[in-house]
């Protein structure tokens, strides 16, 4: 398997790992277990009742960051999408993020700039936690009731009214202009890190700390990605759908 | 060893990305940034001094010989062209090229011998003891950075230095592109480990 090459249902789940282990956290919040043996990410998918089609659309995205999903007509639901990314976000707010701030908390410096570091490391890193929760929270309480309302009505064929008066105030086109990156100041603090914090007397954790935030950025653009490229289009076919039942 | 530096002028996304992906085969080589017009390009390669400029072949010809004349003898930028294989459109002026319909091997020789020039001319042009630390923030930015740090907007940077907001934005740009920080909150925290300013004067 080349590295950036397209991920099959017929591929074993154990060797896609092994091509690309930053899947690991994706793969983890489907809540599949490990001890998978040589089984196909087909077979697994019927064992843990998830669908092949949007697993594979995942998968890719995570991988390949010039993916784009495909044309033909996909099979898994808004709901799905919204799933996952909700539960990416849980992830990123409550695992990683706090993770992480427990490791800032523990650093120490043999100088009298120990407190002013520890402060100011404490105080931008709250002041992300902040902007990541505002950027989360406002998908999950706007953007993505908004879009589960527009596939149930488009499937259902109810509510045409309503959701053409929805889409007038804010629309999915409003999402894709307005959606911002949060990566910004992980890629700062990495920099601040690695070129100018004081060398810390627990070096390892800075380290860790380091590895982690590398790990979260990635993560998170490929979520934004996902947002982006996936469920933008699918509600905005949607969208166009309804209007023309006017 | 300082880098070989590189602005970009080129109208089409697509041959854009490819020359990028090109140069970053290249060790020490940067692209400080990448345009697709030809508007202000003196004043840009004047800021920016960087070793060279790639541009296409259409752009170039736009512009006056005397503009290009000053940007090879007063600022020492070497310039490569981009465009289609037509021998009528060589130009004394230009140093390389680089041609739509090149292999990848072809583009790369092309471009290795033209970095390779470069390298040569800037080590001849400098003092080798020297290093050329183009990461160090002027006077006017570390100014600027603790003004940042206090909280202040790019409109009131521009309104407290007596400089136009266009000014006060593209110290702004440098700053980023020195220290590798973009957001305010990065900046101050940049400020504070530097001694810049006091944890008390934040707001
Ligand atoms: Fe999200
Ligand atoms: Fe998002």
């Amino acid at each position: 398997m080349k590295s950036t090459s397209l991920i099959k249902a017929n591929h074993a789940l154990a060797n896609v790992i092994h091509t690309d282990f930053t899947l690991l956290s994706v793969i983890k919040r489907f809540d599949i277990k490990l001890g998978i043996s040589d089984s196909t990410i087909r077979e697994i998918c019927e064992n843990y009742n998830i669908s092949l089609a949007f697993f594979l659309e995942i998968l890719n995205a995570y991988h390949d960051k010039n993916y784009f999903a495909t044309k033909k007509l996909q099979s898994f639901s808004i709901q799905l999408i919204v799933n996952f990314l909700k539960s990416s976000h849980h992830y990123y707010n409550n695992e990683k993020i706090l993770s992480i701030e427990r490791q800032i908390q523990k650093l120490e410096w043999d100088s009298p700039d120990h407190e002013r570091n520890l402060t100011i490391l404490k105080k931008f890193f709250n002041e992300y936690k902040n902007e990541v929760k505002a950027h989360t929270g406002h998908e999950e309480e706007t953007v993505y009731p908004y879009a589960i309302f527009i596939e149930e009505s488009c499937s259902k064929n109810e509510n045409i009214e309503e959701c053409i008066s929805k889409m007038q105030n804010y629309s999915i086109t409003n999402y894709a202009k307005e959606h911002d990156n949060i990566e910004e100041k992980l890629k700062d603090l990495k920099n601040i890190i690695i070129k100018y914090l004081p060398p810390p007397s627990n070096q390892n954790i800075l380290y860790e700390i380091l590895s982690e935030l590398f790990l979260l950025e990635k993560d998170l653009s490929d979520h934004a990605r996902i947002e982006e490229k996936i469920l933008v289009p699918k509600i905005l076919e949607m969208e166009e759908k309804l209007k023309q039942k006017i | 060893m300082s880098k070989i530096t590189f602005l970009i002028f080129e109208k089409s996304y697509l041959i854009r990305k490819g020359i990028v992906t090109l140069i970053e085969e290249f060790e020490n080589c940067e692209i400080i940034f990448e345009y697709n017009d030809i508007e202000n390009i003196h004043s840009l390669i004047k800021q920016h001094k960087p070793n060279a400029v790639i541009i296409n072949l259409a752009l170039f010809n736009f512009i006056p010989i005397n503009l290009i004349t000053r940007i090879r003898n007063e600022l020492h930028c070497a310039i490569m062209a981009i465009g289609p294989d037509f021998e009528s459109l060589k130009s004394e002026f230009i140093d390389e090229y680089l041609y739509y319909f090149d292999d990848k091997s072809e583009l790369l020789k092309r471009l290795k011998h033209f970095v390779d020039n470069l390298k040569r001319t800037e080590s001849l042009g400098k003092n080798p003891g020297i290093k050329k630390t183009d990461h160090e923030l002027s006077e006017r930015e570390k100014g600027v950075v603790i003004l940042v740090a206090k909280g202040l907007t790019n409109k009131e940077i521009a309104d407290t230095l007596f400089i136009s907001i266009h000014t006060a934005m593209t110290h702004r740009k440098n700053i980023a592109r020195k220290l590798g920080i973009k957001t305010a909150s990065g900046i101050t925290v940049y400020a504070i480990l530097n001694k810049l300013i006091d944890m008390k004067d934040l707001k």
